[in-house]
């Protein structure tokens, strides 16, 4: 199976890459070349969107690891959406969703983001 | 390379990562003819990607090309994988140089944990010079 890596802009200095296919050891180097070309500390936030992934394996978990130390280690935020059962059960399997901001659909993370911005205007 | 007999399948491979989608090819095939259900199946194909990237990482000089032969072998309400290679002894359970460290996780080490955590039995033994590794998985 193979790989299609889509990355879009997000709101402010975001960026959304959505992979579908399968995350699997033999492509995750190409997520891993596309996050290199497109991450950096300056992006804010970076989702991840799983929606259109069947298959994800440990090759693929540390690219999502190392793209989230990027983030955590910029201040920016680090967010997953729509996993599929499949795809939750290995990062459970492995306890990683701790911490980790993770959703279930588009609407709920929208309304994490509008409650974050809330916040900030609050903050002004 | 395939063979079939009754409840038992082999396919052979080279040792490459690009090589896993046809282990994923065997299994597709096989689990159309067994009729199992998805959350088998995805176990079953993790099972074999995270095993299979560490016979090639670890089993084998980089450069040197080898055979890795799966063997799936089935009975009822069982599936048993077994890898077998030629190259220097690996054991998979002995993952005392790589343990699963929760803060850093970008490092790996999460394969072994993963496979123990979706398959039901797992042994190795080193025989006449080869790695055999065996997966087992209950379902009903």
């Amino acid at each position: 199976m193979s790989l299609s890596i889509t990355i879009t802009p997000e709101s402010d200095h975001g960026k959304r890459i959505s992979i579908a296919g399968s995350l699997d050891s033999n492509t995750a180097p190409q997520l891993q070349q596309s996050i290199d070309a497109e991450i950096n500390e300056t992006v804010n936030p970076t989702v991840i969107d799983f929606k259109e992934l069947d298959f994800l394996s440990s090759a693929g978990l540390r690219v999502i690891f190392k793209t989230k130390k990027i983030m955590d280690n910029s201040g920016g935020r680090f967010l997953l959406v729509n996993l599929q059962p499949q795809i939750k059960k290995v990062f459970e399997i492995i306890k990683a969703l701790d911490g980790m901001h993770v959703f279930k659909d588009q609407d709920e993370m929208d309304e994490y983001l509008a409650a974050m911005q809330n916040k900030v205007k609050e903050g002004e | 390379m395939n063979s079939t007999d009754k409840g038992n399948r082999s396919i052979t491979v080279r040792n490459s990562l690009a090589d896993c989608d046809k282990l994923f090819a065997f299994l597709d095939q096989l689990a159309d003819s067994l009729g199992l259900t998805e959350d088998i199946y995805n176990d079953l194909k993790l099972a074999i990607d995270e095993t299979f990237v560490n016979i090639v990482s670890y089993a084998f000089d980089e450069d040197s090309s080898h055979d890795i032969a799966m063997k799936i072998h089935h009975t009822d309400h069982r599936i048993d994988i077994t890898f077998i290679d030629n190259g220097i002894a690996f054991d998979p359970l002995n993952d005392s140089h790589k343990t699963m460290d929760q803060d850093n996780l970008d490092k790996g080490g999460m394969g072994i944990h993963i496979i123990r955590s979706i398959t039901d039995e797992q042994s190795y033994e080193r025989i006449d010079q080869r790695n055999v590794f065996r997966l087992t998985k209950h379902y009903t």
